[in-house]
């Protein structure tokens, strides 16, 4: 049941990703040049609708399926990760895709960003077996 | 159903999924983990997994690529999109029509080798990228930010740069390359 709901918010996403072109490699470069609200206008939206639900579930005592108090993961601040967030980006505008749209993007049939994933893979690799790579 | 969706529609969707993903099964939403949970998969013995089972990512992944796959046989995304006139201007200015769809077939071409080449670069910046940064535009900006984490600020700001340094100063030399 519960990984049939993750399978539909998955859905839901690739969905999103597609019908408001968030995916496309333009869309990347008129965020990059300041031509285009959109991208910003997506993220912001996002970020404050995240933000005003978590703090609903936590006033409220949500709980998860499983009866757990839901809480996101705390990500631990490392320094390489401001150079990772510099590789990442210059990346994010060559492939004009982030993570989750570049497998949107395959799923929706843009046969040439297979190599863009198989690359992000091997990217991961390369990060496991680099010194960097402590503690994940 | 307007096309494209607007971004406040597209950005209050996909902000509902940080809430439902925890509510579903205490998830963090977050896509870029899994460039580092397949190789544990693959190679157990060598590299660490981590404490919790992360199979649900795959399961959400392979939602993603339903939810694509569904779109695309409905929505004709072969068709130009509505760019801001100065881009258009700007990427005609390195030799792209900018009138095709979704992404500039003058690059993402594979009878042009240099253009593959550039694409498995960005490829493996990205994957490199965003396991250095502990994250990407999801886990960073939308969860991290929304979680009122400072340093999620701090990263995604490095994304926005690194972005902005590829097209003002690198990519237009690089194309000029791959396009030559």
């Amino acid at each position: 049941m519960k990984n049939i709901l993750i399978i539909f918010v998955g859905i839901i996403f690739g969905f999103v990703l597609v019908e408001s072109q968030i995916i496309s490699w333009y869309r990347i470069q008129e965020m990059a040049f300041f031509d285009s609200f959109h991208m910003y206008g997506v993220i912001m939206t996002a970020i404050i609708t995240g933000a005003i639900t978590l703090q609903i579930i936590k006033k409220i005592n949500l709980k998860s399926l499983d009866g757990e108090i839901p809480a996101v993961n705390k990500k631990i601040f490392q320094k390489h990760n401001i150079a990772g967030g510099l590789i990442f980006g210059l990346g994010w505008s060559i492939a004009g895709a982030c993570p989750g749209p570049i497998f949107a993007l395959i799923g929706s049939g843009a046969l040439p960003y297979i190599i863009v994933g198989i690359s992000a893979f091997v990217g991961g690799l390369v990060f496991s077996i680099s010194p960097f790579n402590k503690g994940w | 159903m307007n096309y494209p969706l607007h971004w406040s529609v597209s950005g209050l969707i996909i902000g509902l999924i940080v809430p439902a993903l925890l509510l579903i099964s205490n998830r963090s939403f977050g896509i870029s983990s899994v460039y580092t949970e397949f190789w544990a998969l693959v190679f157990p013995r060598h590299l660490s997994k981590g404490n919790e089972s992360n199979s649900w990512r795959l399961l959400f992944i392979l939602g993603i690529f339903i939810g694509a796959f569904v779109v695309s046989s409905y929505q004709n995304i072969g068709q130009p999109i509505n760019l801001a006139a100065d881009t258009v201007t700007q990427l005609n200015s390195w030799g792209l029509a900018a009138n095709d769809g979704y992404y500039p077939l003058e690059i993402f071409n594979f009878t042009n080798f240099k253009a593959m080449l550039l694409l498995a670069a960005g490829g493996l910046l990205v994957g490199f990228g965003t396991r250095m940064a502990n994250g990407c535009t999801s886990g960073h900006c939308i969860t991290g930010i929304s979680n009122l984490q400072v340093h999620s600020i701090v990263v995604s700001i490095c994304f926005f740069i690194g972005a902005m340094a590829m097209s003002y100063l690198i990519l237009p030399h690089l194309l000029k390359i791959v396009l030559s």
